[in-house]
């Protein structure tokens, strides 16, 4: 059955191949994207570093790697050929293969979400972590290492839930034969129920959305020396 | 061996009129109607028999096959093919049929059609030698030589199409549902299609179930028809029985078009057996 899986892996990731032109526009869109939000949050710095819950190299860092693992954490990029196959009833092929249809589609969307990652989210990794030689910091090698563990442990499970999200937009196409601007709706209220928005958050008006604010507590503030104040920072 | 019971389906369809009023007014109240897509269909296919399971649009031939193959549960009634109830032991069951439907393409749209003939092979967990086997079998009954390796986007649909089949052969079923497997295909694709199917039904004993508005194919494939219209079966017959039928009705409503060709003459007869029959 393993077997079964891991061809679903490799043909998405040939799939992802066959378009070079689509994975270098990727590639260039979510760099071009990250740096316009740090330009965009540095202006805020400039004018109210106490407003954000993070010391702005924390913020580069969390932005370059929310650009990378993008796909692998947002509700929206889930696979499009199954609500497609819902909608056109395609999915009668789906149905016939000797599998169990929630793992097959499970497996479906995360060699989606993998393969962009690779694809995508590997070359801003590579670049932000050079960059990020520009940056000293002071914590401890072992702390690091702690946090860089958390990291991979909550990015596993942020995309189990997001997955099984999916999962249940798939269900509930396929029983009510909803439209895309219903999946629409679903996935924009969970990636922003999702936390990864939250130091936006800061910005919200004065009791609004309070709640969503605070189930995100600031994390306590660290020192970081950056080589130049003029630059777009990496982490 | 496919044994259909007393096989009933409805479906709840949401309706409403035309206009931006009767739009506005179904968001807060919606109208249901219920359509009955199948009543009461029984019928039995022995092993290595093809049958040809015609009807008019909407009549309820793809639901069928879409309960035959598992796909669909039905409200009442029950079938079984090879010894398996196909919604309840669904993973085991689809192992043994092959199912084509003529307006879906189960080929992966981007890559070479060998990949996706490499993922079925593995969600149908086929053996390596058998696999070749089958592969070099279809590839030179359906000539897919060339074809293998090239994109599915870049195919004409008679080429699609013999891919298609090629795929739901891969696994060596015993059963073989075709659901308009010649639909839009040009005359050479037509009879390399037919030519195939009548091969895998004499070499391997195939039996198949084919719906079709083609009626050429009927004649050159199927000795036995199953009359299906308006989710009852109206006749379940051989070709010659219902060619004769079908020609009565022809007779009475407008006499004999003798000067008709062939093709031309099949569809007639079988347009006027649907007018008498009020489907």
């Amino acid at each position: 059955m393993m077997k079964t899986y891991l061809s679903f892996f490799r043909i998405r990731f040939t799939r992802s191949l066959q378009y070079r032109a689509a994975a270098f526009a990727g590639i260039l869109t979510q760099f071009a994207w990250g740096g316009m939000l740090i330009l965009l949050f540095r202006a805020f710095y400039e004018s109210n570093p106490q407003a954000f819950p993070m010391p702005f190299s924390s913020l580069a860092t969390y932005v370059w790697l929310q650009q990378a693992l993008l796909t692998l954490l947002s509700p929206w990029a889930y696979n499009k050929d199954i609500m497609d196959s819902i909608q056109s009833g395609t999915i009668a092929y789906e149905l016939c293969r000797p599998v169990d249809c929630y793992a097959m589609w499970y497996v479906k969307n995360l060699a989606e979400r993998l393969s962009k990652v690779c694809l995508r989210g590997l070359p801003i990794l590579v670049v932000a972590a050079f960059s990020s030689l520009a940056v000293t910091d002071s914590r401890c090698p072992c702390r690091r290492t702690f946090i860089f563990f958390f990291i991979i442990v909550s990015v596993i499970l942020g995309n189990t839930v997001v997955i099984s999200l999916n999962m249940l937009l798939f269900t509930h196409g396929i029983l009510h034969h909803i439209n895309a601007g219903n999946a629409n709706a679903f996935c924009n209220v969970t990636d922003f129920l999702c936390g990864r928005h939250f130091f936006r958050c800061r910005f919200f008006p004065a009791g609004v959305l309070g709640s969503y604010s605070s189930t995100f507590p600031s994390p306590p503030c660290r020192t970081r020396h950056f080589c130049s104040s003029h630059r777009v920072y990496l982490p | 061996m496919i044994c259909a019971e007393h096989l009933s389906k409805t479906f709840k369809v949401a309706r409403r009129n035309s206009g931006l009023g009767e739009a506005v007014k179904s968001l807060f109240k919606k109208e249901y109607t219920l359509i009955h897509a199948l009543d009461d269909v029984s019928f039995t296919v022995p092993d290595g028999e093809i049958v040809g399971y015609i009807g008019p649009n909407g009549a309820g031939k793809s639901s069928t096959i879409k309960i035959l193959s598992g796909i669909l549960v039905p409200d009442s009634g029950t079938c079984t093919v090879n010894g398996c109830i196909p919604w309840k032991q669904r993973k085991e069951y689809v192992k043994t049929i092959g199912v084509v439907f003529g307006q879906r393409t189960q080929l992966w749209w981007d890559v070479p059609v060998a990949d996706s003939f490499d993922l079925l092979k593995n969600i149908y967990d086929v053996d390596d030698g058998l696999y070749r086997k089958n592969l070099a079998d279809l590839t030179e009954l359906l000539d897919l030589g060339d074809l293998l390796t090239l994109p599915v986007r870049s195919l004409s649909l008679g080429q699609r199409m013999r891919c298609e089949i090629a795929a739901s052969l891969l696994h060596r079923p015993d059963v073989l549902f075709l659901d308009e497997p010649t639909i839009g295909l040009d005359a050479v694709s037509k009879l390399a299609v037919r030519k195939f199917i009548k091969t895998i039904n004499e070499e391997k004993k195939t039996t198949v179930l084919l719906t079709t508005h083609d009626m050429n194919d009927i004649e050159a494939l199927a000795r036995r028809i199953i009359l299906i219209g308006k989710g009852h079966i109206l006749m379940d017959t051989s070709f010659e029985t219902f060619i004769s039928r079908a020609g009565a009705c022809s007779t009475d409503q407008c006499g004999a078009d003798t000067s008709a060709s062939g093709d031309k003459r099949l569809e007639e007869l079988t347009a006027s057996l649907y007018t008498s029959l009020g489907i």
